[in-house]
C-alpha cells in the first residue's frame, strides 16, 4: 500500500470515529431538583433518602459507554457519627424504586462507593451543600450503571443516600427557617437541587473491536500488495 | 345589731371572693427566641433533640403558672414529637428521671415529610389562640422557671427515629420561638370549693337568723 492509501484510509478510520458521537468521553451532567422521600433501608435499620431523578439522555445510547466515575453536589442533614464506615453512600437505581433492599439484590440498583461524610465540608449541625470529588466506578457498578440508565428511554435514573445504620438524614426538597425581624414571626423557603456528574469512555469492547477491525484491515491491505508485487514479478518473469 | 354585724361579714366574704377571682385573671407574656442547637440524643429509650435554653434571668415573680404557650421550631420528618421544657441541657434520659423535664403537651409533625419545615404551635400567634396548656404540667413548667431562672427545652421522639433538627438552614440560622402567658394564682378546685361553701355558710347562717 502506498502512502497516500494508507493516508486514506487512516482518514476514515479518523473520520469514522469522530461522527461517531457515543464513541466519544467525556462528562455527562444533569441537575434537578431534590426531592426528599425517606424510606426505611437495610431492614429498616437504616435509611434512603431520595435525592432526585437524573435525566442524562445520551443521543447514541449508552450501550458503548464505559461510566468510569461520578461525583454529587447536594444539600443535606447528616448527624456528627455519619464519618467513616458509617457515612452514608450514593446508590443509583431504576427510576421509581421504593425498596432499595429488595433493588440491591435483583440488581434494579447498585451500590457506588461515593459516601458523603458529615466531615466533608462544609460540616454542622444543619442543612449544607456538599460536594463530593470524581470517585472511581468498579467494572461491575459501571455495569449496573448502564443497565439502570438503558432501561430508561431518556437514560435516567433515581440517586439515593443510604445508610445502613442512620435515620436522622434529610435530604429536604425544600427548607425553611425563621425569620424573627417583623412584627409577627414568618418562614422563608429555600429550595434545594443537585447535580450528578458521571465521567464516561468509549466502552473497551468498541475500542478492541475497533482497533481490531483497522489492524485487520491494514493486514488485509498488506496481503493484497504482497499478492499484487508477487503476480506482477511472475508476470516479468 | 347582729344581723348588720352579718351583713357585713357576707359582703366582706363576697368582696375576698371577688377579689381572689380577680388576683386569677392576673397574667403576662414571656417570649423569646434563640438558636437550635441540634445536638441529639438516642441511649435507646428515647431520642432527644436539644432546642436550647430560653428565658436566662427570668425570675418566678408573683406568678404560679404556665397557662397557655406558642412554640414555632423548624425540624423535618417528624411524627408527634413531644415538646419538653424543664432544667437540663444535657442527658435528657437522666433528666427526665429525676422529674425535671415536663411534656408540656405539645405535639409537633411535619405536614410534608420532605421538608425541613417551620411549624408554629398551635398556629401563628397573629391570628391563632394560644395552646392551653394542662394545669399540672403548667405548675410545674412555672416552678422550673423559678426555681432556676431559666428553661431548657427538648424535643422527643421514638428511639432511632429518624426526624431532624437544624442548627443552621443553608447559612441561616435556625431559630426556636417559645411564648408562655403565665398567671398569679392557680385555680385549685379546693380553693374554689372551700371558698364557694364558706359564702353559702355565711348565707344559709343569715336566714336562720332572720327566720329566728
Amino acid at each position: 500500500m502506498n502512502t497516500i492509501k494508507f493516508v486514506a484510509v487512516l482518514g476514515i478510520l479518523i473520520a469514522s470515529t469522530l461522527l461517531v458521537p457515543r464513541a466519544s468521553a467525556g462528562i455527562a451532567t444533569s441537575t434537578v431538583d431534590q426531592n426528599g422521600t425517606k424510606i426505611g433501608f437495610n431492614s429498616n435499620n437504616g435509611s434512603a433518602s431520595k435525592i432526585g431523578t437524573f435525566d442524562f439522555n445520551f443521543p447514541g445510547g449508552v450501550a458503548s459507554l464505559d461510566f468510569l466515575e461520578a461525583r454529587i453536589r447536594l444539600s443535606v442533614q447528616l448527624p456528627p457519627e455519619a464519618i467513616g464506615d458509617l457515612a452514608p453512600q450514593i446508590v443509583f437505581a431504576k427510576l421509581g424504586q421504593t425498596n432499595l433492599d429488595q433493588a440491591l439484590i435483583t440488581g434494579d440498583a447498585t451500590r457506588t462507593d461515593i459516601r458523603i461524610s458529615y466531615n466533608l465540608f462544609p460540616s454542622g449541625l444543619g442543612i449544607v451543600e456538599k460536594q463530593t470529588d470524581f470517585v472511581k466506578l468498579t467494572r461491575v457498578q459501571s455495569l449496573a450503571l448502564s443497565a439502570i440508565l438503558a432501561s430508561d428511554p431518556s437514560n435516567r435514573l433515581d440517586a439515593w443516600l443510604v445508610s445502613d445504620t442512620l435515620t436522622a438524614i434529610t435530604v429536604p426538597a425544600l427548607s425553611e427557617f425563621l425569620d424573627l425581624s417583623g412584627p409577627f414571626p414568618i418562614a422563608i423557603v429555600t429550595r434545594y437541587d443537585s447535580t450528578l456528574d458521571l465521567r464516561y469512555v468509549p466502552e473497551p469492547s468498541t475500542s478492541i473491536a475497533f482497533t481490531g477491525l483497522s489492524v485487520w484491515i491494514l493486514r488485509g491491505a498488506r496481503s493484497w500488495k504482497r499478492d499484487r508485487n508477487l503476480k506482477s514479478s511472475k508476470i516479468k518473469g | 345589731m347582729f344581723r348588720s354585724n352579718l351583713s357585713v361579714s357576707t359582703s366582706v366574704g363576697a368582696l375576698l371572693l371577688f377579689l381572689s377571682s380577680w388576683s386569677i385573671a392576673t397574667a403576662d407574656i414571656i417570649k423569646e427566641f434563640t438558636q437550635q442547637s441540634g445536638v441529639a440524643e438516642d441511649f435507646g429509650l428515647r431520642r432527644a433533640v436539644y432546642l436550647g435554653r430560653l428565658f436566662n434571668g427570668v425570675d418566678g415573680g408573683p406568678f404560679r403558672r404556665m397557662d397557655s404557650m406558642y412554640a414555632i421550631v423548624t425540624l423535618a420528618q417528624a411524627n408527634n414529637v413531644q415538646l419538653f421544657a424543664g432544667d437540663g441541657n444535657s442527658n435528657f434520659d437522666s433528666a427526665f428521671s429525676q422529674g425535671k423535664m415536663i411534656d408540656t403537651g405539645i405535639r409537633v409533625s411535619n405536614s410534608n415529610q420532605t421538608d425541613t419545615q417551620v411549624v408554629f404551635v398551635p398556629g401563628n400567634p397573629s391570628n391563632t389562640p394560644p395552646f392551653k396548656i394542662g394545669v399540672p404540667a403548667g405548675v410545674a413548667i412555672h416552678d422550673s422557671l423559678a426555681a432556676n431562672n431559666r428553661l431548657d427545652f427538648w424535643l422527643v421522639g421514638i428511639t432511632n427515629s429518624g426526624f431532624t433538627v437544624p442548627s443552621n438552614v443553608s447559612g441561616n440560622v435556625a431559630n426556636f420561638f417559645i411564648q408562655f402567658d403565665r398567671s398569679t394564682a392557680v385555680p385549685e378546685p379546693a380553693s374554689i370549693l372551700l371558698a364557694g361553701s364558706g359564702l353559702v355558710a355565711l348565707l344559709a347562717k343569715r336566714r336562720l337568723r332572720r327566720s329566728n
